[in-house]
């Protein structure tokens, strides 16, 4: 470490975040999707929404994580032979949520290993390839979302969270 | 509330002529003494104590109280209906009213208004008249005169009988926004007893009190202007005409979802006024009062588990929303922890220790490291410790890393899947227990609510029977607002998105570019006036909050327990205790807080005038009467204060166990002169007048 001291230009969260891209996207050529990121946080959202008053960083990162646990990632489809990188989620948001980013670098750094096979050395370049990190956890978060909107879809007027009730039962009962 | 003589101004006389149910002329004279400063008017309900109310309120604006229509309008106006109903072809009848208002040199103004009816011509056919406030027969016309006798700038006495000039008069005195501070309508504080009611009376209060009415006007007025050039421009591009229609559909869905809500909330008002009204027939009555005590203890139980079990599941919430993401991710959190592991072992991340660590360990006596080893300062250890140090304040890279795992070391250890077990478990617990011990209270209130339709009461009604037909009405009516609510806060958000769409395809156009730079003008002082407006709430809010909160826990009964009071961004007024937690509040506090509410307001608007309070214990008995009557004598020292009071709460006590508030108010110590409300059958006109009243106490 002592021989190069600079090679991670690290410092804190916000440090971090200079070097990534200014938006995370989602699948702008599912409208499924597309509509769930609208709806369910922000202006527009559903009243009882699990997401009330929360930004569109969470949704992303819970079907991030829905996507990681099952081990599953989806590309961005692609309609007339283009894909629709529907980059809206601010990561500036990250800031106030630490543990997001390193959620982000910890699923980055797992599936390179585990997936990609890269070794140590290109694990550490991931550092500084901030955008690698982003493109790994939007595949995860693109199998996820579907997860996620079902969970959703699942509640009714006197059980709003109900999707999001059996989820941690099922994870309770999985450990 | 505490003034100097100096600063007061004051009616000293107050004379009414065929006004109301008064026929012929009546004289009340008013306290002026800063020690005995109460004056009380006691008479029956519906005997006239409102109308007096009612007619300085018309003498001093020249406008009414609550002004009729005609859908609304009863014979009942400001000239005595049975003068006016004996009126024939060619007579006239004449009422007027006088306030004689004082300052500290003595007379200042003699303010009159006059109503002249005359009857033209025999008919059966009935009219609304505006300034009358009724029904009249339709060959009668009503003139008004105003006349205000003052001093010029030369210091002679004139008679001013320009309604613009002697509006401006009364108005530096007293503002017409502000009347509720020195007019005060008891009833209202029921108000304070229902969460909503106050919130809308205080949001009125405080709005009365920041003069925002203009600037709602200029923003209002600003919009109204915008909308039209923007629709104007509309008019020119077919997809900005088809967005144009899509907002004004929005907007007049708005308008009538708004107009729905505030019937609503009156008919509440009204529903839970006649609620209140046989919760008191029920306690009339010994048994009643006793199940009525049960059902008000259970009642208050069954809103504090309510509120616990909203809180619960709200924290549950929160929980499920840290929790599963981590947990969902705690495996990959292990595998990157064992990657950041390898590379420090490889030298090619710094170690997982911070600085603080370290510079714990050099401070410690003796030297000792975490390993247990004790050493000294010219140790090698020492120093390769010091070397270490040194690297980790020279290096950037250090507290990122060291950070991060710290981050994910802390997320693995709070979703050990036993801890989110317990955790989640304890929830699940926690609101099954309030559910169910609000499933019992619930039985009990029934049982409770059953046995009152038990009671005989002595005019044969079954107010158990009417009590649950309200009690269903009041939450079908509740309901009903907050899904209406619901609804029209989507309106607010679809109206305010099609207006958006509308501008930015207006922006798009690039036509009309004069037009257009018209509308980024308006839009701007709109967004200015919207920001200060938000500002002086801001600020007004604070400064209502703090002195409500001085006058409630100065007179608060049981005033120990709270520590303040608080007005939320929402208008909500509460009582709290030191921790901040918000205190349940008996009819006695709630009365209380709204008198505080008042006299707040009146500090912070430096009105230094009187203060009239129509059935100030409208609608309450028991030991709460008690409690207000001991605040009403003991914390408005020095401000002129005439009390219209119903014979029955100030000369008598209740089965409840109050005292008669005359008790509290005693003659000797705080009131000057008591006046009552008699019959009265004049020239054969039977009517209503005013006497001293003179009893021992």
């Amino acid at each position: 470490m002592s021989e190069s001291p600079k090679k991670f230009d690290i410092k804190d969260t916000k440090r971090i975040l200079l070097g990534w891209p200014p938006k995370i996207a989602y699948d702008g050529n599912n409208d499924t999707v597309v509509s769930f990121y609208s709806k369910a946080s922000g202006q527009t959202q559903e009243r009882t929404s699990f997401f009330k008053g929360k930004k569109l960083t969470s949704i992303f990162i819970y079907a991030m994580c829905l996507g990681k646990r099952k081990g599953l990632y989806n590309d961005y489809e692609k309609k007339d032979g283009k894909i629709d990188r529907r980059a809206t989620i601010d990561v500036e948001y990250f800031a106030s949520q630490p543990e997001y980013v390193w959620m982000m670098i910890a699923t980055a750094f797992d599936h390179a290993k585990n997936v990609e096979d890269m070794n140590n050395d290109e694990l550490l370049k991931l550092f500084d390839n901030p955008s690698k990190i982003v493109e790994i956890c939007e595949k995860y978060a693109n199998f996820g979302i579907h997860q996620l909107i079902k969970m959703n879809d699942d509640a009714s007027i006197g059980d709003p969270y109900k999707g999001y009730d059996e989820k941690i039962s099922d994870l309770l009962d999985e450990s | 509330m505490n003034m100097s003589s100096e600063e007061r101004i004051l009616i000293k006389n107050i004379a009414i002529k065929n006004c109301g149910n008064y026929y012929g002329e009546h004289n009340i004279e008013l306290s002026d003494s800063l020690d005995k400063n109460f004056t009380v008017i006691i008479g029956i309900s519906g005997m006239g104590k409102s109308t007096i109310f009612k007619l300085i309120y018309w003498c001093l604006y020249g406008t009414h109280y609550d002004p009729k229509t005609e859908d609304t309008s009863s014979d009942q106006g400001i000239i005595n209906s049975t003068l006016l109903k004996s009126l024939e072809s060619g007579q006239r009848a004449v009422a007027s009213v006088t306030l004689d208002i004082h300052d500290k040199k003595g007379e200042k103004y003699v303010l009159s208004r006059t109503l002249t009816a005359t009857n033209h011509r025999e008919t059966n056919a009935k009219k609304f008249d505006e300034t009358n406030n009724s029904r009249i027969n339709s060959g009668i016309q009503i003139e008004s005169e105003s006349k205000m006798k003052m001093k010029d700038d030369d210091g002679n006495i004139v008679n001013q009988k320009d309604i613009r000039l002697i509006k401006n008069s009364i108005s530096k005195l007293f503002p017409e926004n502000l009347s509720d501070f020195f007019l005060f309508d008891g009833e209202k504080l029921v108000d304070f007893r229902n969460k909503s009611n106050a919130a809308e009376l205080i949001k009125k209060g405080i709005e009365k009190i920041s003069g925002l009415p203009i600037v709602d006007e200029l923003i209002s007025n600003s919009k109204k202007t915008k909308n039209s050039i923007i629709k104007h421009i509309a008019d020119k591009d077919v997809d900005s005409s088809i967005l144009a229609k899509e907002l004004q559909n929005f907007e007049d869905d708005y308008d009538e979802k708004t107009d729905i809500i505030n019937s609503k909330k009156s008919e509440l008002k009204k529903y839970l006024s006649t609620y209140d009204n046989i919760v008191k027939k029920i306690e009339s009555t010994k048994s009643g009062k006793n199940l009525q005590s049960k059902i008000s203890t259970l009642e208050k139980n069954s809103k504090t588990l309510t509120k616990e079990i909203q809180r619960t599941e709200s924290k549950m919430k929160d929980f499920m929303f840290d929790a599963i993401p981590e947990s969902l991710i705690r495996e990959t959190l292990e595998k990157s922890e064992e990657i950041f592991a390898k590379l420090e072992d490889e030298d090619k991340i710094p170690p997982s220790i911070s600085r603080g660590a370290i510079d714990k360990i050099l401070a410690s006596d003796p030297l000792r490291c975490i390993c247990g080893r004790d050493f000294d300062k010219d140790d090698s250890a020492w120093t390769k410790l010091d070397e270490i140090k040194k690297i980790i304040i020279d290096d950037d890279i250090s507290q990122g890393i060291t950070q991060g795992r710290g981050l994910i070391s802390q997320i693995l250890d709070r979703s050990i899947p036993k801890k989110i077990n317990d955790a989640y478990d304890e929830f699940v617990e926690n609101a099954k227990h309030s559910r169910d011990q609000k499933q019992k209270i619930l039985a009990e209130l029934d049982e409770f609510n059953e046995e009152i339709k038990s009671i005989e009461f002595e005019n044969d009604e079954d107010y158990g029977q009417q009590k649950k037909d309200y009690w269903e009405k009041i939450s079908l009516c509740q309901g009903e607002i907050t899904s209406l609510t619901e609804e029209w806060e989507d309106l607010e958000i679809k109206k305010s998105g099609a207006e958006s769409r509308l501008n930015k395809r207006i922006e798009h156009e690039k036509v009309d570019t004069v037009e257009r730079n018209k509308i980024t003008i308006i839009s701007a002082v709109e967004q200015f006036a919207a920001q200060k407006r938000s500002e002086i709430i801001d600020v007004l809010r604070d400064k209502t909050e703090e002195s409500t909160s001085k006058y409630f826990l100065e007179s608060a009964p049981q005033k120990e327990i709270f520590d303040h009071v608080k007005i939320s961004s929402k208008y909500d007024i509460t009582a709290c205790d030191a921790d901040g937690d918000v205190q349940e509040l008996s009819k006695g506090q709630s009365h209380v807080l709204g008198l505080s509410y008042v006299s707040g307001c009146r500090q912070i608007t430096n009105i230094n005038t009187f203060l009239f309070i129509d059935s100030p214990l409208h609608n309450i008995s028991g030991e709460s009467r008690n409690e207000i009557s001991q605040v009403l004598a003991k914390n408005l020292p020095g401000v002129q204060v005439v009390l219209f009071v119903t014979d029955s709460e100030y000369l008598q006590g209740d089965p409840q166990g109050a005292k008669p508030v005359r008790s509290y108010v005693n003659p000797s110590n705080k009131v000057w002169r008591e006046y009552q409300i008699i019959d009265n059958n004049d020239d054969g006109i039977r009517g209503k007048a005013i006497e001293e009243f003179k009893r021992d106490v």
